[in-house]
């Protein structure tokens, strides 16, 4: 993703949130208060907006040395987003399956899909900690530690 | 004092406390040592666990994990030139080479000795000090405080890298904003909570750090696939000669006492005094290879005792990892500051005098574990992710319960990944969230008292010297400019 998509969803979020502050309900008394329940998140959206405008003219038209530093991230990133997508698309799965799965079960899922996505392709790894961390994670949490989860 | 000091020897010397020392100094130097896994994630990780022990107990094994995870990520830095995090990066400058060179084990000896050091000196300078610091904390009050965490948070902008010191200020912003969701204590109204039940408690805070560290920092591992560590290591390159050690001892001396003052200031932290002591002995020292990793090493092990001082005495966290280290203080029902000194000395002084035992700990468990210990870093990437994300995604939910955090986890985890890939630090954010109650409230707070009047901030002599050198620091950026 390039910066200016960044800098532009940032905006968005800057501006979104700064809507939002000014919609903040007030009681009358707080509401004649120096700073209330809406100053510092107006200004929080505000300072953003600016800092995000700065940054991004300052990438855009790198004047100085420093801005020339500034106009580059640190490392030129080159991502393989496959990987991302797919763990994404595993945790987003164990969250959606949690509401029909026991905890340990789902966990035991994550665990070797995690495993298979990451192309790790021995059995014993992928069976041992696939099996280890469930089971490992229900003597440890529910049986020593005594926690009841409501969710398993 | 000294009655107090013996409570803390008491209790940091219980066989359950000297047992959570050594845990959490093995497991910090476990998960320390994991490429990519600093002390934030160390902390983040083990924060279920604390959870199930007493506030004296958890604090002390998370002191021990954090310095723990300092020391194992200088392994990482010296075998594998991977700075797990950014205050071990200045240790691989001289670190690496040696290791190259096939002198790991003499560099990881050198490393460890020099933590000792640093981590021992620290503790000595914080024994000593600590107690005056808080005595100067008492007089401190909402405005005061108000001004302090001003202070942390500019401070964590301008001593930022200049090419960072807008995206620092830019996740500073954001840290704030997800810091306000929720109910809002003063006025008792919703805010940004969109309408959900689920957010009118605001986030929660393991959620925030497991999703920007843990999670972000698995992202990260798996989309630019780091290459793997190989080596070998024998016991005796541990023995160090005595030539060598004479050497070395002012090297240490010297990182160990610039480091714990560097350490103090909120914002600096660990980094800025690593990369001070490395360059202090490139510039005036030597300039020999063991220098540049013992200075390194001893600065920041002794920073990372000094961040404890602002934690503890004032409740100012002084850097990202202290920052979750009050977290994990608030949510023990915990307030660090004067209070916590005069009110549970126990465990103010117990957390102390731990430091001292976690640092003779670090060195007795990993000096002759450091050949072993090194083999975990060749844990292979595709084993270590997937153990990250489990133990992230498990450590939220038996936390909050929540499998609605567990959406939101992975939400802030994405856009922390872009924003990191774009060179947003993802420190600062930490802070600006762990800050953001503490700064409104007592802001608020300040001017209820005053009755509205901004001028009360000045009126009071120290917050008003508070603010000026707040506002000296601001300038530090315009007169570099000057000058360059």
């Amino acid at each position: 993703m390039s910066f200016h998509w960044v800098a532009a969803a940032l905006l968005s979020f800057g501006i979104t949130y700064l809507v939002l502050a000014n919609q903040i309900i007030l009681d009358p008394w707080s509401a004649l208060d120096a700073v209330n329940s809406r100053t510092l998140p107006q200004i929080y959206g505000l300072m953003l907006c600016l800092a995000v405008l700065v940054l991004w003219m300052q990438r855009r038209h790198p004047t100085s040395q420093g801005d020339r530093a500034s106009g580059t991230p640190a490392a030129p990133p080159s991502l393989r987003l496959r990987p991302l997508l797919l763990l994404s698309t595993l945790i987003l799965g164990f969250i959606v399956a949690l509401n029909w799965l026991n905890l340990w079960v789902a966990v035991g899922g994550l665990v070797l899909g995690l495993l298979w996505v990451m192309q790790e392709r021995r059995w014993s790894i992928l069976i041992g900690a696939s099996l280890a961390l469930p089971i490992g994670g229900f003597l440890l949490v529910e049986r020593l530690l005594q926690m009841s989860l409501p969710i398993s | 004092m000294l009655e107090d000091i013996l409570t803390g020897i008491s209790t940091a010397l219980t066989f359950s406390n000297v047992l959570w020392v050594a845990f959490g100094c093995l497991a910090g130097t476990l998960i320390g040592m994991m490429p990519g896994l600093g002390p934030i994630t160390a902390i983040a990780l083990m924060i279920p666990v604390s959870y199930s022990l007493d506030p004296t107990g958890g604090l002390i094994m998370m002191a021990g994990v954090y310095y723990g995870a300092v020391f194992g990520g200088s392994t990482s830095s010296i075998l594998i030139n991977a700075p797990g995090v950014a205050s071990t990066v200045a240790t691989s400058f001289d670190g690496y080479p040696m290791a190259r060179d096939g002198q790991a084990g003499k560099a990881l000896a050198i490393a460890a000795y020099a933590s000792f050091f640093g981590g021992t000196t620290g503790a000595l300078i914080l024994l000593v000090f600590a107690s005056s610091l808080a005595s100067v904390a008492v007089s401190i009050q909402s405005a005061e405080y108000a001004a302090l965490v001003l202070f942390a948070m500019t401070c964590v902008v301008v001593f930022a890298q200049k090419s960072e010191r807008l995206p620092s200020l830019i996740t500073l912003l954001l840290g704030l904003m997800l810091g306000s969701v929720g109910t809002d204590q003063l006025g008792s109204v919703q805010r940004f909570t969109l309408g959900t039940l689920h957010l009118s408690d605001g986030i929660p805070f393991v959620l925030v750090v497991m999703a920007t560290f843990a999670l972000a920092e698995a992202f990260r591992l798996a989309m630019h696939s780091p290459e793997q560590p190989s080596g070998t290591f024998s016991m005796r390159d541990l023995l160090i000669p005595l030539t060598l050690v004479r050497r070395l001892l002012p090297v240490a001396g010297r990182s160990s006492v610039l480091g714990f003052f560097v350490g103090v200031l909120p914002g600096a932290g660990a980094t800025l005094a690593s990369f001070f002591a490395y360059d202090l002995e490139k510039r005036l020292g030597d300039g020999s290879r063991e220098a540049g990793v013992t200075a390194p090493e001893s600065a920041n092990n002794a920073a990372s005792t000094g961040s404890f001082v602002p934690l503890l005495s004032l409740g100012v966290p002084g850097s990202g990892t202290s920052a979750v280290l009050l977290g994990v203080m608030l949510a023990y029902g915990l307030q660090p500051g004067p209070g916590l000194v005069s009110d549970q000395p126990e465990i103010f002084w117990g957390v102390i005098v731990s430091m001292y035992l976690g640092n003779l700990f670090l060195l007795a468990l990993n000096l002759p574990l450091i050949p072993y210990l090194a083999r975990i870093v060749s844990l292979p990437v595709q084993v270590l992710i997937p153990l990250v994300i489990t133990f992230s995604l498990l450590g939220v939910l038996l936390t909050t319960f929540s499998v609605f955090d567990l959406g939101l986890m992975l939400a802030l985890a994405l856009v922390a990944t872009i924003l990191r890939s774009q060179g947003f630090p993802l420190a600062p954010l930490l802070l600006g969230f762990i800050l953001s109650g503490l700064f409104e409230e007592n802001l608020r707070r300040a001017l209820l008292l005053s009755d509205g009047s901004w001028l009360y901030l000045l009126d009071r002599p120290l917050a008003l010297g508070i603010l000026v050198i707040n506002l000296a620091i601001c300038l530090i950026p315009l007169w570099n400019r000057k000058d360059s």
